[in-house]
């Protein structure tokens, strides 16, 4: 008799391992069957996940499809208001030689911020040469296609993603005076930027778009699409008054990128 | 004892330089691990250094080969093996397999911990540094911190929200721009002042708090141990 039970609970406990197994698989697969950047859709094709009866967001989408042509998706892993920016804002420069110039002195100098603040120079490195590799393609070599291929390539986008929360952190750093007031609890900012911005998966706040924005100069339009009051998304431009060149739409939790 | 002590710190030393011209070995001529690199991705992606090569590996693995970039900073990655912290030796394995380091650390002076030198391992994730690898004791240390089966479990070696512990929100966390040295001195800066408050050994937890002689007791007889006295 003990011998049943014992192989009945290994029967049991093999097919909850391989219960376990094919969750894990299909968190992964779910993952990776959603690109970290998609290509451009529709409006249609975007809006079809909301029920017809769901009106608060089908009027908010009638609104936006008024003002924008179409959406790019980004992947929901915690990094998509990093990978939104970045991607929309590189796309910009393939077009723009004169933004680009601009920025890759700006992000060149963003190194040499971090090594002061005191950042190791060999983990700095790794990561700033990197993202000044991609920039540099952006001048000449790059293809919108070699552009979507690399922010779609883990590794590259994720070192990308890596030194965009490195410039928000050193910003934030460096304006410390200004920003602490801004901190929840009785953390300081540079235990603030060790937990909520250097580490991969963690989400942004508004307190990290305006580091971003203000490091590199680079305005950001977000419309916010939510449960909120309204047929209209409301949007806020960072910082105020600015006209900005990249556009994200927030719906609760995560960025993508719109375009007019 | 203090002979043996004396002669433990020779053997380490040794090692020290066993892993030095290792190193210089590596920088010096074709290692195995080269030659695949080359094969794998290329002449002119050199491979030589340690952690950078993890770096590079992991991130190439993840590139598919879409052209390392980072060799010029493979001199700097190997200052963790060349001139480690006083009290730390550390590098990989052996040369063909970057993932899986072993690292001394010298119990830290005027604790009870002094005079040991305790072995453990360091296992790399393939998106290192992306995410930090794991580290366990191969001999036995009785501590708040570390697991009975060896594992340490600090801050540094968790990403925010991943944190068993429930670690004080000022502590440290890994992060992409943390390094194996830095893993290392929060190691060192273990030993010397127990977190109680996060136990992964409770017992030990409780010792430390409650029966401090005993718990240098059983240090003591770690360091004895770790030895081979």
């Amino acid at each position: 008799m003990p011998k049943d039970v014992d192989s009945d609970i290994l029967c049991f406990l093999r097919k909850s391992e391989n219960g376990l197994l094919e969750i894990g698989y299909t968190v992964r697969k779910v993952a990776s069957s959603q690109p970290l950047v998609s290509e451009k859709i529709s409006f249609e094709v975007f809006g079809s996940e909301y029920s017809d009866e769901d009106l608060i967001y089908i009027h908010k989408l009638e609104d936006l499809k008024k003002r924008y042509t179409c959406v790019r998706r980004t992947r929901g892993d915690g990094n998509c208001f990093y990978r939104a920016f970045g991607f929309s804002y590189f796309e910009r420069l393939l077009q723009d030689k004169k933004e680009l110039q601009r920025f890759t002195d700006v992000a060149k100098s963003t190194r040499d911020d971090l090594i002061k603040l005191g950042f190791p120079e060999f983990t700095i490195d790794d990561f700033h040469e990197n993202f000044m590799e991609v920039v540099g393609k952006l001048e000449s070599e790059f293809t919108l296609t070699e552009l979507t291929d690399t922010f779609n390539d883990q590794g590259l986008s994720d070192y990308l993603i890596v030194y965009l929360r490195l410039i928000v952190s050193g910003f934030l750093q460096k304006e410390a005076e200004f920003y602490t007031n801004f901190i929840e609890g009785d953390r300081s900012i540079k235990e603030f930027c060790n937990q909520e911005v250097e580490p991969m998966g963690k989400e942004s706040d508004h307190i990290h778009i305006i580091a971003l924005t203000n490091a590199l100069g680079v305005p950001v339009r977000v419309e916010y699409m939510d449960r909120g009051e309204g047929d209209q998304c409301n949007h806020h431009d960072f910082p105020d008054g600015s006209k900005p060149g990249v556009i994200l739409l927030y719906r609760p939790g995560h960025y993508d990128i719109l375009y007019t | 004892m203090v002979e043996m002590i004396r002669e433990k710190k020779r053997r380490s030393a040794d090692y020290e330089i066993r892993r030095e011209s290792g190193a210089q070995d590596l920088t010096g001529r074709q290692t195995c691990f080269e030659r695949e690199w080359v094969k794998r991705y290329g002449e002119g992606q050199n491979s030589r250094g340690t952690l950078e090569n993890h770096r590079q590996t992991s991130l190439t693995h993840q590139k598919d080969g879409a052209g390392a970039n980072r060799r010029n900073k493979t001199g700097k990655l190997q200052e963790l093996t060349l001139n480690p912290p006083e009290g730390i030796i550390a590098g990989p394995e052996n040369e063909e397999n970057f993932f899986e380091w072993e690292a001394y650390i010298m119990g830290p002076e005027g604790t009870c911990f002094e005079g040991g030198v305790f072995p453990s391992r360091l296992t790399f994730p393939p998106d290192y540094p992306l995410s930090p690898p794991k580290m366990k004791f191969t001999c036995d240390i009785f501590h708040p911190n570390i697991y009975p089966d060896g594992r340490v479990c600090i801050s540094i070696l968790h990403a925010p929200g991943d944190d068993p512990m429930g670690y004080e929100t000022s502590a440290e966390r890994w992060s992409p721009v943390q390094s194996v040295e830095k893993i290392l001195l929060s190691v060192v800066s273990m030993l010397a002042e127990p977190n109680d408050e996060s136990a992964a050994n409770v017992d030990a937890a409780k010792t430390w708090r409650e029966n401090r002689k005993k718990f240098e007791e059983i240090a003591h007889r770690t360091v004895r141990k770790s030895l081979g006295v």
